[in-house]
């Protein structure tokens, strides 16, 4: 589903970010990224979001290479990745609804329809009695759940976490990761980046290290 | 245990393999395939909906706060005034003009001394003719006497034996035939008379006005346009300081799929609506100035024995005004949305 090859990012400003990483992430796989901060693991989904394009090497993302999509295609390749960000990225001007509904109403759809699919994901992430309230008056750990509800609302292939658990407790981390187990549980590719060691340690996933833009180790067991 | 990753990418089974398989196979297929079952809902209609969407939400942004908005609307207003208040009166001076292109007169000069006889019958003549509709007679001794009035050389008159001034025929040309063109031919034609020695057309100062009013017109198109680029730039600065008001949303919407011509929308209907507002708010000002100088405008026209009353445009050109402010607007969003709209990505 989603596959690096022998990929290079050097920044212009002579920067390597990345230095020939090549891995292959299978349509269902749920894997996690981690490295120290700098270690290159939000430049390797910057590439798959196509917000960065590679130096050298090849994306592939659903056997698609990245390098030939051009830039109007862009945002039609971003509706099949959903994304969960540290800071969440909620808009305050407007409801919780409004925020999970706009990945729909960007792609156009019926405004019935949308109803049931943001009740759905809101429902999913356990919030669906504040689809009314604004996301300012949330919690950290509930603004990052309804995050997660707007990636996951129009049911993306794949979905991306850049440090989801960042700024939350172990107790709201962990809620957090059985959301992305639940949704990797129906078929969805999921890649989450942190550096949250103890976390990884604590759920035995695929695990891709980063350290200083190389791909280190994989470690296929806890 | 830190080995090193071939560049041939590692494979892992993994029991989930069947349902990711579907998944797999399904991503790509269209462009609308997020949307899936939906995709008979088409783009097309999407398009419409949210054409609908930014043009009602856009205006209702504008409209709370009003106040912000308000401002924009009255610099816009302001600026359209000015060019619509110097049409709306060279309009009029064109109306009252044309009143007095047919004012057109001839002055037939005689042979001096021609007989008072031979006078009237080339008056019974010219009557006859269809191009004059009135023709008065000045004698020589009327033309003395107002000569002796308006001069001031009375004196110089009075001492002379005969009196040198001819007599005058002044004609009025019929309708059909007040227009320089018929002028000049009727001109020529009276000119063939023996009788007469000189024909004057007094229409010098009817062109020289028509010169004028060119001009003031062409001002006005002058300063309609330096305006229009004002309000333009005007409306492009205050969609630039709202694009960057939004940044975040813009980002955020390009992150979650948003095309461009999506996060533009909004910005041109905002731009379009400071345009309508403006073009608006203008002609209710054109309204109440109009209004103000209609009365000192009927006064000084009675002085001139003229039925004129001011009026105000009629609704075609309102509808343009109005719509003509709408397209700076939306042009004005469209420079600014082109220049920084692109520089707002995600990092």
């Amino acid at each position: 589903m989603i596959r690096f090859d022998s990929v290079s990012k050097r920044y212009s400003e002579g920067y390597d970010a990345l230095n020939q990483v090549s891995f292959e992430l299978d349509a269902g796989e749920m894997a996690f990224l981690t490295g120290h901060s700098g270690a290159g693991k939000s430049t390797l989904l910057k590439l798959i979001m196509l917000i960065e394009r590679v130096s050298r090497g090849q994306v592939f993302i659903g056997n698609r290479p990245l390098n030939r999509v051009t830039s109007s295609q862009i945002p039609y390749l971003r509706r099949q990745i959903g994304v969960v960000f540290q800071n969440h990225h909620l808009l305050f001007d407007r409801s919780v609804f409004n925020n999970v509904a706009l990945p729909l109403q960007i792609s156009g759809m019926r405004q019935r329809d949308q109803a049931r699919r943001v009740r759905a994901a809101l429902d999913k992430v356990g919030l669906l009695n504040k689809e009314h309230d604004n996301p300012l008056s949330l919690s950290g750990g509930e603004q990052q759940r309804i995050g997660i509800a707007r990636a996951v609302v129009n049911k993306p292939s794949i979905l991306l976490a850049d440090e989801p658990t960042g700024n939350l407790d172990p107790e709201l981390s962990a809620e957090i990761m059985q959301l992305f187990q639940d949704f990797n549980g129906v078929g969805t590719t999921v890649l989450i980046a942190t550096h949250d060691i103890a976390l990884i340690r604590r759920m035995s996933y695929r695990t891709l290290t980063l350290e200083q833009g190389r791909l280190l180790q994989e470690r296929d067991e806890q | 245990m830190n080995r090193r990753v071939n560049h041939t990418a590692t494979k892992k089974p993994k029991t989930k393999q069947v349902a990711a398989t579907r998944t797999s196979a399904k991503l790509f297929k269209n462009k609308s395939s997020a949307v899936g079952k939906h995709s008979q809902y088409s783009i097309f209609q999407a398009w419409v909906t949210h054409h609908k969407y930014s043009c009602v939400n856009s205006l209702q942004r504008l409209l709370h706060p009003p106040w912000q908005s308000f401002l924009t609307w009255m610099v816009v207003a302001i600026a359209l005034v000015l060019p619509l208040v110097l049409y709306l009166g060279l309009n009029h001076a064109q109306q009252l003009g044309s009143a007095w292109k047919n004012s057109g007169q001839l002055s037939a000069f005689l042979l001096h001394q021609t007989k008072p006889l031979a006078i009237t019958q080339l008056q019974q003549r010219l009557s006859t003719y269809p191009e004059l509709q009135h023709i008065e007679l000045i004698t020589p001794e009327q033309a003395k006497q107002e000569f002796q009035q308006h001069s001031g050389l009375g004196n110089v008159l009075q001492s002379l034996e005969n009196n040198p001034l001819p007599a005058v025929l002044t004609l009025l040309p019929a309708d059909d035939f007040n227009n320089p063109e018929s002028l000049e031919a009727l001109k020529s034609k009276l000119e063939a008379e023996p009788l007469i020695e000189l024909v004057q057309l007094d229409i010098a100062w009817l062109q020289r006005l028509h010169q004028i009013m060119g001009l003031a017109q062409q001002l006005v198109l002058v300063l309609g346009a330096l305006l229009s680029l004002g309000v333009l730039l005007v409306i492009g600065n205050t969609i630039r300081l709202a694009i960057e008001n939004r940044r975040h949303e813009i980002v955020v919407i390009k992150m979650v799929g948003g095309t461009d011509g999506f996060v533009r929308r909004p910005f041109l209907y905002t731009g379009f609506w400071y345009g309508i507002g403006g073009g608006l708010l203008a002609l209710i000002l054109l309204f109440i100035s109009v209004q103000w100088i209609s009365d000192s405008f009927q006064q000084l026209v009675e002085l001139y024995e003229n039925k004129y009353s001011l009026t105000f445009f009629n609704l075609k050109i309102l509808v343009l005004v109005v719509f003509g402010s709408g397209f700076i607007g939306w042009s004005g969003a469209w420079l600014a949305v082109e220049k920084h709209l692109k520089e707002i990505e995600p990092s």
